[in-house]
């Protein structure tokens, strides 16, 4: 069935309230009639005040007691507020116990781009997540929304899946039976090994549109979307040893590359590999925060434009290449049917 | 009620209460005091929260709960932990970083543990303890248990807006949620003067919000024994949380082996640690009300210290320390 990226995460979430008694939706705004989840699940769903620090607070205490809370946050900006429960509770619990007393609480936060929402709406904080010894989850795609929600639910660790609201129509034909227990996904047509792009959340779309433009030229070129970081993590370094199977390495981030994940990504893989010949790009956007006008957006973020053109400048075409810059594409939620990848 | 209180009278149930409260209390001071010594002599400096002087908080409403009601706490435990009867010997390991600790050695001193005896943990984040007890309540809601959840802080937590929402929550979804403030009047060494504005009202704000609210000496056993009893039932009876303040004297610095009075903030009378021993006032008690004379509280006293110096020495032996 294909559908879009926010029907697979809510129904991912009455999938598993019905499957797991113990599992609960606790937030503010989880009682709309849209969603569904209050009406047919009454007792397991908690419309919570605003009061984020004790919500996440609460979670915990569920989690230590057996519970499998999921605590929603609309913007990151916001879960900010309680993040002491977040990174100081539920990462520490079950260590600072001495083990044997897991707090599996879950943290689903959304973030990212969209036009007007301006420095205090935007932001990330990715690398923040990734330093905490929590399970960090970024879908990219309707399945792995739906498969992500699905394997925190039944995980024993805390953990915060990062959603970024820019993908929220992307589409895709979801099998509801597929667990994807890799940590990356690479997308490519053939055996090339020549470029690689390395992204993760929004980062898929502008990759993917650009990997379908340029496959139109002529120019074949593969794609690694990274969808999660684990705490205690053995994929880390057959990820690391399958960016090292390419000699051109784009790093492509919608917030800054300095200090953030894909920055870390560089630095494990010189680090682990011994490796200092790869011919290494990036294109992120510039060490500012994100702005609300539409006008300085066209500035900030990095598009499918400046891969293609990159890409371009790697192989030595020198060629200038008119490309549309859709409305939704540039300031809103991109229509992209991922199914054709 | 437990098996050995069941067919007792009111009055003998009170009693043996008392006494037991009586060996608690010396048990956490003595075992506390021993702590002391030792962190003095090693000059280690590590956090070390004692209770010493303010020990009838903790086991006056612990000796009011049942094993299933759960108990969480914060940097300064040790007292809640032994009072909820947690086993003494790997809460010293725990402390000494020992592998044989109710942690493992991996949370020391302000990490306390004892699920068996529904001691289900602590954290020195004073701020995040009432959330996360708001949630360990509503665990006991949903299994329709007759049980509640405390939780304690401080009276410098209680000015965090995390005390404030959860009431809030507990109220919303009828929590069985009882939340002890341990109010020693300092906040590390800040007085209540410093932080709160001159119309502040605990009982104006917790029952405004729609909890109970109670307000004691927290140096009288008997008092909180009574009242934590009494808040028991009307949390569960009313579906609605509590709120227990206590007074409390701390007779130790905010952490580490020095005496408070030997420090210069604190604006009471020097004599006032003693003059409101929790000790003293139960052993008033007992010897009014029930009858023992000084001489039997002596032999109690004996023994206990002799018991717990024991479980102490036996313990550091076996540690390999600093």
């Amino acid at each position: 069935m294909k559908i879009n990226f926010i029907s697979a995460i809510t129904m991912s979430q009455m999938y598993t309230l019905k499957k797991n008694k113990k599992f609960c939706i606790i937030g503010i705004e989880v009682s709309y009639d849209k969603l569904g989840f209050k009406k047919k699940f009454p007792n397991q769903v908690f419309e919570m005040p605003v009061s984020e620090s004790s919500i996440n607070g609460f979670a915990v205490g569920l989690a230590s007691q057996g519970y499998k809370p999921l605590v929603h946050h609309g913007r990151v900006e916001f879960a900010m507020l309680g993040f002491d429960q977040i990174f100081t509770q539920a990462s520490k619990w079950d260590y600072m116990f001495g083990g044997s007393y897991p707090c599996p609480v879950s943290f689903k936060i959304s973030l990212g781009r969209r036009e007007g929402d301006g420095p205090q709406h935007t932001e990330g904080y990715h690398s923040l997540f990734l330093q905490s010894n929590l399970d960090i989850y970024i879908p990219s795609t309707p399945q792995e929304a739906y498969d992500q929600i699905i394997e925190i639910s039944q995980s024993k660790n805390p953990s915060v899946l990062l959603e970024h609201r820019r993908l929220f129509l992307v589409e895709q034909s979801v099998n509801k039976i597929s667990i994807n227990k890799s940590s990356f996904k690479i997308y490519k047509k053939n055996n090339n090994k020549n470029i690689l792009i390395v992204t993760y959340g929004d980062g898929l779309v502008d990759c993917l549109m650009a990997k379908d433009f340029l496959s139109e030229m002529g120019i074949e070129l593969s794609v690694m979307s990274i969808i999660k970081f684990l705490s205690i993590n053995k994929n880390n370094l057959r990820m690391l040893k399958k960016i090292s199977d390419y000699k051109k390495i784009i790093f492509f981030d919608t917030r800054p590359f300095n200090f953030g994940p894909l920055n870390s990504i560089l630095g494990l893989l010189t680090k682990n590999l011994k490796r200092s010949q790869f011919e290494i790009h990036t294109i992120s956007p510039q060490d500012t925060p994100a702005p609300s006008s539409h006008l300085l957006m066209e500035k900030y973020y990095p598009t499918k434009k400046d891969i293609i053109n990159l890409v371009l400048n790697i192989v030595g075409k020198k060629q200038k290449i008119k490309i549309n810059l859709e409305k939704d594409y540039m300031y809103g939620f991109p229509k992209l049917d991922l199914d054709k990848f | 009620m437990l098996k050995k209180y069941k067919n007792l009278s009111p009055n003998l149930f009170l009693e043996k209460k008392y006494i037991e409260g009586y060996r608690k209390i010396l048990t956490i001071r003595t075992i506390e005091s021993l702590l002391a010594d030792s962190f003095l002599k090693m000059k280690k400096t590590s956090f070390l929260h004692l209770s010493i002087g303010q020990e009838a908080s903790a086991v006056g409403i612990c000796l009011a709960l049942n094993k299933r009601d759960l108990v969480f706490g914060n940097h300064r435990s040790h007292g809640h932990f032994i009072a909820k009867g947690g086993n003494i010997t790997k809460m010293i390991f725990e402390i000494f970083g020992d592998a044989r600790g109710c942690c493992k050695g991996f949370g020391g001193s302000m990490h306390m543990l004892d699920r068996k005896v529904g001691f289900i943990g602590t954290t020195p984040i004073l701020g995040s303890v009432v959330p996360i007890v708001s949630g360990v309540s509503m665990s006991l809601k949903l299994q329709n248990k007759k049980n509640i959840a405390v939780g304690f802080i401080g009276d410098g937590s209680a000015e965090e807006g995390g005390f404030y929402e959860t009431i809030n929550i507990a109220c919303l979804y009828k929590l069985p949620l009882l939340i002890i403030i341990e109010d020693n009047h300092y906040s590390v060494e800040i007085p209540r003067s410093l932080r709160k504005s001159k119309n502040y009202n605990h009982k104006k704000i917790v029952e405004g919000i729609g909890a109970f609210y109670s307000r004691l000496n927290g140096q009288d056993f008997a008092k909180i024994f009574k009242e934590t009893k009494i808040l028991k039932e009307k949390i569960l009876k009313n579906k609605k949380p509590a709120v227990l303040h206590l007074d409390v004297l701390r007779r130790f610095a905010h952490s580490g082996s020095n005496q408070d009075i030997e420090k210069d903030y604190r604006v009471e009378r020097k004599d006032i640690h003693f003059t409101k021993d929790p000790l003293e006032i139960l052993a008033k008690k007992l010897r009014k009300e029930f009858k023992y004379s000084r001489a039997d509280l002596e032999i109690i006293k004996k023994n206990v210290e002799l018991n717990a110096s024991k479980i102490y020495n036996q313990c550091l032996n076996k540690i390999k320390l600093l």
